[in-house]
């Protein structure tokens, strides 16, 4: 015998009390009462596009980093990309670096290496074919974008892509960056 | 019933607390250096399915992961659970379980992965065990959700130093990915599976590799089932070769593999022929500044193992027709090839070109085609554009043709606020028992963003597919009147931790695709809360 419940009010509303309560105390200040750190970033080391091997220890010799996570098939990675690819262009010299995985599968690689030169992209994209870097990272869709200062703690992280989410980034990224002094270590491609 | 109840509310005020709670020092690091890590996915609706159930019920999913490492070790589980208010049949719908567990070493190339793990032999023609990360699968019966992750169940290593890079496993596979988890009578693995690869660069142009599986399948009352099979696979890459053509923007790779049941490949050779169980596939890429094209090919016979996962080989096209409509590979009989082109024009413009041919033999000849151009602008900062247009058929799905077309327009305006406008339009033929019939599908989506603040979108479909029209739930009549759909979709970041996206209305069931492999999507009416959070 089947039993139908009737959806009751309660169980309506407890769900958005609870976004209520997160917005809350979003909005209240809780949040910057306490340094931004999202934990560790966990370490690792890539294949790149150009069959160079990438890690992220090397990259934060030189300064803070974004890790952002895309696949091709993913269409707001598509127009995030080429803002981060301007980011990139903007602070390199100041020590950022863009690492952007592609979490394509292997089915998929033949396609990483064309949609990065159509986009334009000139830092390291770096290809996590067995998802275990997006594991390490808990990424759980794509995009998903990383802040990463140049002491290894993740200092926002982002899902999904909007325009003027870059300009969000850049404030966060902005004060590491007065932090940082570039290190001569070069990022391979 | 009532512990149900309390179960479903247990979790939603523990997420409450967390939500809630004070700021979060994120991962927390521990006295000897480790740390740990938290994720929980809550998924709670309030609605049905209208192609299957009469009336609404309420139904709470959550998986809650956690992870801790410590130098070369990592370790971490995930336990996932389902409430829903009501049980069907004998099947219990509801469950609490320790879906994935693991302990990894790692070590100077060395890496050992103890419990649930994921593994590919090659490009998955043999073996493939994987993860649809984010994606909360909905099974219409049992009425459960469940995170769809294929992990192997055992042992897997890994190495890699230098010119040479090895993997070995041995454990249970998930055959049945359909099959949510805590029921009993419909287990996700069976039987077991040891496989190993292991490739070698001879030159920095030219590598090598070949793989084998044992797979042994048991069933109650019946004699162990074992098969073999074999694979080799070649990667020629031009830049080691030719220096000053790297140097000049030009690459080219090509990647092939070949696998076979019971295969030697010294005695066997190449064996392409319909009645010898193999599968083919090449891929070449080929680059030149800011353009790039692939071509890869399939040559599939009897190769459906239930663990193995070739590339099907299909554009996943993010259009929502498009995406909605997209082709499921059968790897028993299935041949065809794929050709992208991507590229950028002066102007800001960016440029897609797929095409896709395949037919498939399994239960009669059956076509598969798709040619889709995607054009995309910015010919202001604040302002961007996409149209795109396709055309194609898909006779496994009923669909003898259809034409596709669309258009994205998005503007930005101060304090970083943007609307994003999405119209698509498909004029498609289904035959169903020999009768043919045209119908139209329609999307529109409207969207209002604020960077940093979230999204709040509407979204409508019509359609008066045939497929679409009828009621099941009334058996006596056959409506005949199109079909609507109309979803609002707010989603915002909460309190630096949590991800919440709140859904209310209906929205349209079908195929969805993500990363390369494709689902089913049952209709939805009601109101959906997802929260993503992590600490």
């Amino acid at each position: 015998m089947i039993r139908t419940r009737p959806v009751t009010k309660q169980r309506c509303c407890l769900p958005l009390i609870l976004i209520a309560l997160g917005a809350a105390s979003r909005f209240s200040g809780i949040a910057s009462a306490a340094e931004p750190d999202l934990g560790a970033a966990p370490a690792f080391t890539l294949e790149s596009t150009a069959n160079q091997s990438v890690a992220l220890a090397t990259a934060l010799q030189a300064g803070p980093v974004i890790v952002d996570f895309w696949a091709t098939w993913c269409g707001p990675c598509r127009q995030a990309l080429p803002e981060l690819q301007q980011l990139f262009e903007r602070y390199a010299d100041r020590g950022l670096t863009v690492l952007a995985i592609s979490t394509d599968e292997p089915r998929n690689r033949p396609k990483i290496g064309s949609a990065a030169r159509a986009l334009g992209l000139t830092f390291p994209v770096l290809i996590d074919a067995d998802k275990r870097v997006a594991r390490l990272y808990r990424v759980d869709s794509v995009p998903m974008t990383f802040l990463v200062d140049r002491e290894g703690r993740i200092r926002s992280l982002h899902r999904g892509f909007r325009p003027g989410d870059i300009q969000v980034l850049e404030q966060g990224l902005l004060p590491l960056l007065e932090a940082a002094t570039p290190a001569p270590a070069e990022v391979p491609r | 019933m009532k512990a149900a109840r309390r179960g479903a509310l247990a979790v939603l005020c523990l997420s409450g607390a967390l939500l809630a709670g004070p700021s979060a020092p994120g991962a927390r690091a521990a006295e000897s250096g480790g740390t740990l890590q938290a994720a929980n996915l809550l998924l709670w609706q309030a609605g049905r399915n209208p192609r299957t159930e009469a009336s609404s019920s309420t139904g709470l999913f959550n998986q809650f992961a956690l992870d801790y490492s410590q130098r070369s070790l990592r370790a971490g589980l995930r336990f996932e659970s389902f409430r829903p208010s009501r049980e069907e049949g004998f099947l219990p719908a509801r469950y609490d379980e320790l879906t994935f567990r693991f302990a990894e070493w790692e070590s100077d190339g060395l890496r050992l992965n103890v419990g649930n793990g994921f593994a590919t032999l090659g490009r998955g023609l043999l073996f493939r065990a994987f993860e649809l990360p984010g994606v909360v699968r909905d099974a219409v019966f049992p009425p459960s959700q469940y995170v769809d992750a294929r992990s192997l169940d055992g042992v897997i290593i890994s190495f890699e130093r230098g010119a040479v890079s090895a993997l070995a496993f041995s454990g249970e596979p998930v055959r049945y990915p359909d099959v949510p988890p805590g029921v009993a009578d419909l287990p996700r693995r069976e039987g077991r599976v040891d496989g190993a690869h292991a490739a070698v660069a001879l030159h920095p142009a030219l590598i090598l590799g070949g793989g084998y599986l044992r797979s042994e399948r048991q069933s109650p009352g019946l004699p162990p089932e074992l098969a073999e099979f074999a694979s080799s696979d070649l990667t020629l890459r031009l830049a080691p070769l030719a220096p000053s053509l790297a140097a000049a923007g030009l690459d080219l790779q090509i990647y092939a593999e070949y696998g076979g049941r019971s295969w030697d490949p010294l005695a066997d050779g190449i064996d392409t022929d319909t009645g010898t169980p193999h599968a083919l596939y090449s891929a070449t890429q080929l680059s030149y500044g800011r353009w790039g094209a692939s071509y890869e090919t399939k040559d599939y016979e009897g190769f459906a193992l239930g663990f193995n996962d070739p590339p099907n080989l299909v554009p996943e096209m993010p259009q929502h027709l498009l995406n909605r409509m997209s082709h499921f590979l059968l790897a028993d009989g299935e041949q065809g090839h794929q050709f992208s082109v991507m590229g950028s024009l002066p102007h800001e413009l960016g440029l897609q070109f797929e095409s896709a041919r395949a037919h498939n033999e399994v239960n009669g000849l059956r076509r598969y085609r798709l040619d889709a151009l995607t054009v995309q602008g910015s010919p202001l900062r604040s302002l961007h554009w996409e149209v795109f247009a396709a055309t194609g058929c898909d006779e496994i799905e009923g669909l003898t043709d259809h034409d596709t077309g669309g258009l994205t327009v998005g503007s930005e305006f101060a304090d970083g606020l943007s609307l994003r406008l999405t119209a698509e339009y498909q004029r498609a033929e289904r035959t169903t028992f020999d009768v043919a019939s045209t119908f139209a599908n329609a999307y529109l989506s409207l969207a209002c963003e604020r960077a940093g603040l979230g999204t709040l979108a509407l979204q409508g479909e019509f359609s008066d597919d045939p497929d679409e029209q009828d009621d099941p739930l009334t058996f006596e009549t056959v409506e005949a009147e199109s079909r609507r759909w109309l979803g609002l979709v707010a989603s915002a970041p909460l309190y630096r931790h949590h991800e919440a996206t709140l859904f209310i209305g209906s929205r349209r069931g079908g195929t969805a695709c993500a990363s390369g492999t494709c689902y089913l999507v049952p209709d939805f009416r009601g109101v959906e809360l997802r929260l993503s959070s992590r600490f």
